[in-house]
C-alpha cells in the first residue's frame, strides 16, 4: 500500500510519485526528500508539516522547479496528468506558471521599487498576453478578492507602504493572476501575527471552496495545519511518517513523532507542570542512522527500528511509517517503562539541544 | 527584586526622506506594570503594540519619553551613566529572540559567558572557568560545546548558551523577548522546561514578551495584553485567558491555531 491509494480525492491536481530530491554537496548528492508519495485535489488543503531539515521546504522548491543547481530529483510529479520531470525545460517553462507559491517573508520575494501593479500585471502580461489597461482591470479585481480594500488606491501603493498581512494578499493575488491549479504556501503566515495570520488562513480556505484552488499548506505548526487542512502529512529527515486528516492525527497520532510533537506543544487551554519532551534535534535526511530515522529520539524503540526501515502500515484513516503504528499511545506508553511523561526527568540533564 | 513600571510612555520622532518633518509615533503609552520578586510576568501582543519597547525601557536599550522604573521601590536613572548601567545589567539580563544574531558569531559561547563574568567581577579569575562549566552545565550544554561558535550548535543549545550568558551576571530578573519563537517545535519544550527549573533553582524573576498565548499560559503567572501602545487588560493568567473581558483579548485567544475555527466566520 503506498500513501496515495487511501487518498482518492475527486480531481486531482497535484501528485508526488516516490519523489526523492538531493542536493550537490561537494562532488557527493546527499539526500533531502526520500520517495515522497502525496496528492492534492482541487478544493484540497493538504498539510505537510515538519521541523527544520524534514524535508518540507524541499518537497515544495521540487515541485516549484526552485532546487539549487546540480541537484538531482527522480519519480514523478504530476501536474493534471502530466510528469513536469520528464519534460523538456521549455515545456516546464510553459506548464509552471500554473503553479503558484507564496512564502513566509512576502518582502523578500517582492521588489521593494516595483508598485503593486508592476508586481500584479506582469504575469498577466506575459502569461496571459493581456493588454496594460487590461491587466490592471484583472489587478484590481484580484486585489478586492484577496480582500484589499481600496483595490483602485491600493495598486499605486509601493511594497515598503503595506503591512506583512496586507503584502502576503498581494503575494497571493499575484500568484492567482495567472490562475493557477495549485497553490504551494511554504510557511506563508510563519512571520505575520496570529490575528493576522487568522485572516490569511481564512482567505486561503475561501479561496478552495469558491475556486477549487488545490493548495498544499507547509508549516512547523501541527495546531495550524490541523485548523486548516484537510489531511496533514507529517515529515521527518525527508520522508512522510503519517499522513491522517487533521482531526485523526490530533486526537490519535499513530507515529511516535507526531506523538511527541503533539505533546511537546504548551495548550492555551490548560497548564501543565512540565512538558514531554522529545530528546535530541531534528535530523536532516542526510544524517539519518540506518532503520527508522527516528528511532535515536523514539521512546518506543524496539530492535528492529535500529536496523530495518519501518513499513507504510495503514491505520485509522490513514498511514504510518512505524512497526508500532498499530498500537496507538495509550497502549505505547502503557506497554514502556520509558514513555514520553516518564522520560521527562532525562530531558534536562541530557546533552542540551 | 520585585520590578516596578510606572505610567511609562516612549514617543519616537519618525522622519519622512531627508529633511521631512518630524512625526511623533506614540509607540507606548502609560503604561503600568509590576513583576513580583521571583515572579513571572507576560506582555503579550502584537507587531506594533510596544511590547518590545516596554522591555527595551526596562533593561535600558530605550529612554523613557516618561515614566519610571522601580526596583525595590528605587527609581532607575532614565539617562544611565557607565556604573549605573552596569548595575541595571546585573539586575537584570535579557535573552533575544533570535540567539544567532545576539551571540556573537566569532566568539566561542564559552568566551563569551567568560566575558560577562569577568565584566561584573564578582568572580575570582582563577575561579571563571568554573563557573562558566557551571552555568552551561544549568542550563543543559555539555561543557565541549562552550568551545563553540554559534554557528556551530543548534538552535536549541544556542539559545542555551544565550539564556547561561545572561544568567552568567547573576541578574535577579531576565527579560525574554519571545524566547522559543525561532526555535523547532520539539526544541521550544525544552527550553520552556529549561526556564521553570531556572526560576525553581536560581529565584530569577521573568518578564517575557510573547505573542504565543499557549507559552504565555506555560510560563506566567500573570499577564499584560497590550494593543496600540496601551495596556488593555491584565490580571492572572487564568483571569485574563479564562475570561477575557476586552474583545482584543477575545479576538487574539479565538485566532490561536488551536482555536482557530474556520467554520462561517469572515475573514
Amino acid at each position: 500500500m503506498t500513501v496515495s491509494e487511501f487518498q482518492a480525492p475527486r480531481d486531482v491536481r497535484l501528485a508526488l510519485r516516490r519523489v526523492s530530491t538531493s542536493l550537490r554537496v561537494g562532488s557527493q548528492l546527499r539526500p533531502v526528500v526520500i520517495e515522497i508519495d502525496l496528492e492534492v485535489g482541487a478544493g484540497e488543503i493538504v498539510g505537510l508539516v515538519g521541523e527544520s531539515g524534514s524535508g518540507k521546504s524541499m518537497t515544495a522548491r521540487t515541485i516549484a522547479d526552485a532546487l539549487p543547481p546540480g541537484a538531482a530529483v527522480s519519480g514523478e510529479v504530476l501536474l493534471g496528468g502530466e510528469n513536469l520531470l520528464a519534460m523538456s525545460r521549455r515545456r516546464r517553462r510553459e506548464v509552471q506558471p500554473s503553479i503558484g507559491m507564496i512564502f513566509q517573508d512576502p518582502r523578500a520575494f517582492i521588489d521593494p521599487l516595483w508598485r503593486v501593479e508592476d508586481h500584479l500585471t506582469e504575469g498577466l502580461r506575459v502569461h496571459r498576453g493581456l493588454s496594460r489597461g487590461e491587466a490592471r482591470v484583472r489587478a484590481i479585481e484580484l486585489l478586492d478578492t484577496v480582500g484589499i480594500d481600496q483595490p483602485e488606491r491600493r495598486i499605486h501603493q509601493y511594497p515598503g507602504e503595506m503591512s506583512g498581512g496586507m503584502l502576503q494578499r498581494v503575494m497571493i493575488a499575484g500568484a492567482l493572476s495567472v490562475e493557477p491549479a495549485v497553490l504551494l504556501a511554504d510557511e506563508a503566515t510563519t512571520a505575520l501575527d496570529v490575528t493576522t495570520q487568522a485572516g490569511i488562513v481564512r482567505l486561503l480556505d475561501r479561496l478552495r471552496r469558491e475556486r477549487g484552488l488545490a493548495v498544499l499548506f507547509i508549516t512547523h505548526d501541527l495546531a495550524l495545519a490541523n485548523a486548516i487542512c484537510d489531511r496533514v502529512c507529517v515529515m521527518y529527515a525527508g520522508r512522510i511518517v503519517e499522513v491522517r486528516s487533521g482531526r485523526r492525527i490530533f486526537d490519535d497520532p499513530r507515529h511516535p513523532y507526531t506523538m511527541g510533537l503533539l505533546a511537546a506543544r504548551p495548550r492555551v487551554d490548560s497548564r501543565s507542570h512540565r512538558l514531554p519532551v522529545i530528546h535530541g534535534t531534528p535530523i536532516n535526511a542526510m544524517d539519518a542512522p540506518p532503520g527508522c530515522a527516528f528511532h535515536p529520539r523514539c521512546p518506543y524503540v524496539l530492535p528492529e527500528c535500529r536496523s530495518q526501515p519501518p513499513p507504510l502500515v495503514t491505520v485509522d484513516g490513514g498511514v504510518a511509517r512505524c512497526f508500532r503504528a498499530e498500537e496507538g499511545a495509550a497502549r505505547l506508553s502503557a506497554s514502556s517503562h520509558v514513555g514520553p511523561q516518564a522520560d521527562v526527568a532525562l530531558a534536562v540533564s541530557e546533552e542540551g539541544t | 527584586m520585585h520590578l516596578e513600571v510606572e505610567h511609562l510612555s516612549k514617543t519616537f520622532r519618525l522622519r519622512s526622506g531627508f529633511l521631512g518633518r518630524a512625526t511623533p509615533l506614540a509607540a507606548v503609552s502609560d503604561v503600568s506594570l509590576e513583576v513580583p520578586p521571583r515572579g513571572s510576568v507576560a506582555i503579550v501582543g502584537e507587531t506594533g503594540s510596544g511590547k518590545t519597547t516596554v522591555a527595551r525601557m526596562v533593561v535600558g536599550l530605550e529612554i523613557p519619553t516618561s515614566g519610571e522604573i522601580l526596583a525595590d521601590g528605587r527609581a532607575l536613572p532614565v539617562k544611565p551613566n557607565l556604573s549605573e548601567r552596569r548595575e541595571r545589567a546585573r539586575l537584570m539580563q535579557m535573552v533575544f529572540q533570535n540567539p544567532f544574531l545576539s551571540l556573537d558569531a566569532r566568539q566561542p559561547v564559552g568566551v563569551g559567558i567568560a566575558e560577562v563574568i569577568r565584566h561584573h567581577g564578582r568572580v575570582e579569575k582563577s575561579k571563571i572557568d568554573a563557573r562558566v562549566s557551571e552555568l552551561l552545565d544549568a542550563v543543559g550544554l555539555a561543557e565541549r560545546l562552550g568551545r563553540n561558535r554559534p554557528r556551530q550548535l543548534s538552535g536549541g543549545q544556542c539559545q542555551r548558551a544565550a539564556i547561561a550568558r545572561a544568567l552568567a551576571a547573576e541578574p535577579e530578573m531576565l527579560v525574554l523577548d519571545e524566547p522559543v519563537s525561532a526555535l523547532d517545535v520539539s526544541t521550544q519544550a525544552q527550553i520552556l522546561n529549561l526556564l521553570a527549573d531556572l526560576r525553581e533553582q536560581f529565584g530569577v524573576g521573568v518578564l517575557m514578551i510573547s505573542h504565543d498565548l499557549a507559552m504565555v499560559r506555560h510560563i506566567s503567572d500573570d499577564v499584560v495584553v497590550m494593543h496600540r501602545g496601551k495596556v488593555v487588560e491584565a490580571g492572572t493568567v487564568e483571569e485574563v485567558l479564562d475570561a477575557p473581558s476586552e474583545p482584543y483579548t477575545q479576538q487574539l485567544l479565538a485566532a490561536s491555531p488551536e482555536r482557530l475555527s474556520l467554520s462561517g466566520a469572515g475573514e
